[in-house]
């Protein structure tokens, strides 16, 4: 047995922080230990920290911990490797060398779910991009991206020194749609009726918060429409909150089993008076 | 030993410190004569460096290992086993450009090697059930890695495909109504 297991975990650890993503993801199928080694968290911290320099597509804050499939951004925890697989994984690539994929701009954020193969990601180019999973060239995945949301604004002003305390929320038809909470955007239908007829915003205690039933159904294909939505993305930098356009979707389950996208476009009420809706039939759009 | 020799090691520099001027001897239970002759070696070859300071982990910049000098070069031309004593002892006596040096060597090794190669490299013994090691294989698998040039031609070709396909069926691809239609 070589002396390279006789050191202690710290060593490899500078070791493996000399060395790219690929090679640490090899050494970590060398064995068990070095396994456990390559996962840590900090590792991977760092790995996502170098790159973003190198990358400028994708957000380099990294104060502010990502939400992903697994991870709401009430978790205490995060998972750096998560991030990094998120960042700067298969999606990135397709991203970089696909010009109808692309953002035009800094991606902020993408949430996803392996389990399902679907993800979402929001840029500052003010759209929400669907993606749904596919084979890669190489034998691997890819995220091909299925439909791209622009163009609806006015999410209104939601204050983010008041967490836990208030939102905001815009009326949609004939549902109220809570669009963001503490930095991301969460989709339910609130419990309380609106009764404003107008695209003004209404403030929701978190009590109400709290008691209203989210109205997404996910995955896409389970026709249960109240269950909790396992995700949350961001469409935010810096838990900026007042920003002039900001996407607004709900995604919901339409009764034919297809995944639905509705785009609230409240600046244009004059000409769109009702939400605007896509519906996606994801296993038949690639 | 010299006193400037000695103290770059920052472990026989506080013990140094700790017993003041003796002539008793300090035992290093940990190192043995061999690897401590070679890192005498180091340190007095080192002797005039600037001490390193504790926010230099810190600098993204310090990420590389290709930046080893000639003469550190040289001097870790070693077999692997008294490379990973050269490790221990640095780790262990504290020295900490020799075991940046230790540890940059060792990634050198590794950089580019299949999972396979550096268990021959290091006799390493694989303790993976095969499905555990598929597993961890799939997962790795989705994580995008470099491509080499021929998987790169066959990833553009196949990436002009798609854009072909998806612009030939966008009209058919999805359905725009309005939700008072749902």
């Amino acid at each position: 047995m070589t002396l390279l297991l006789s050191l202690p975990d710290e060593t490899i650890l500078k070791i493996l922080s000399l060395l790219d993503a690929k090679d640490v993801l090899a050494f970590g199928i060398v064995n068990r230990r070095c396994h456990k080694v390559s996962n840590e968290s900090l590792l991977w911290y760092s790995l996502c920290h170098h790159q973003s320099m190198a990358e400028p597509t994708f957000r380099k804050e990294m104060e502010m911990p990502v939400p992903v499939a697994s991870h709401c951004p009430d978790s205490p925890t995060f998972d750096w490797k998560s991030e990094w697989r998120w960042r700067f994984g298969k999606l990135r690539a397709f991203d970089t060398s696909h010009g109808i994929a692309n953002h035009s701009g800094i991606v902020w954020n993408i949430v996803h779910s392996e389990d399902s193969e679907y993800a979402f990601s929001s840029g500052s180019d003010g759209a929400i991009k669907y993606w749904k999973l596919m084979p890669a060239p190489d034998g691997g995945k890819d995220f091909g991206c299925v439909r791209t949301i622009f163009a609806a604004e006015g999410i209104g002003k939601v204050d983010p020194n008041v967490v836990g305390e208030s939102t905001t929320i815009q009326k949609w038809g004939e549902r109220a749609l809570v669009c963001s909470w503490r930095g991301y955007i969460r989709i339910l239908v609130s419990s309380v009726h609106i009764t404003s007829s107008s695209w003004q915003p209404v403030t929701l205690n978190w009590e109400e918060y709290r008691t209203s039933s989210m109205v997404v159904s996910w995955p896409p294909f389970q026709r249960h429409r109240h269950q909790y939505l396992p995700f949350c993305l961001s469409t935010f930098p810096n838990l900026n909150f007042v920003r002039p356009a900001t996407p607004l979707a709900v995604c919901d389950c339409g009764i034919s089993g297809c995944l639905q996208l509705d785009i609230h476009t409240p600046r244009l009420p004059g000409i769109q008076r009702e939400p605007y809706c896509l519906l996606l039939r994801p296993t038949n759009c690639l | 030993v010299d006193k400037e020799v000695a103290d770059r090691s920052v472990l026989l520099k506080n013990m140094l410190e700790d017993v003041g001027e003796s002539d008793k001897p300090i035992p290093l239970p940990n190192v043995t004569g061999k690897v401590l002759k070679k890192v005498i070696t180091y340190c007095e070859h080192h002797r005039n460096d600037p001490l390193p300071q504790p926010d230099d982990d810190l600098d993204d910049t310090k990420r590389r290992s290709d930046d080893i000098d000639d003469w550190d070069a040289d001097f870790i031309k070693v077999d692997n086993d008294q490379l990973f004593e050269l490790i221990l002892a640095a780790n262990y006596m504290d020295i900490k450009p020799l075991l940046d040096l230790g540890c940059k060597t060792v990634a050198n090794m590794i950089k580019g090697k299949t999972p396979e190669q550096i268990r021959e490299m290091f006799n390493i013994e694989n303790d993976f059930t095969p499905e555990e090691e598929e597993q961890i294989r799939k997962e790795n698998e989705y994580v995008s890695l470099p491509l080499d040039d021929s998987m790169m031609l066959g990833g553009i070709a196949c990436l002009l495909y798609y854009s072909l396909c998806i612009a030939n069926q966008s009209g058919c691809q999805h359905y725009h109504r309005w939700a008072s239609e749902s």
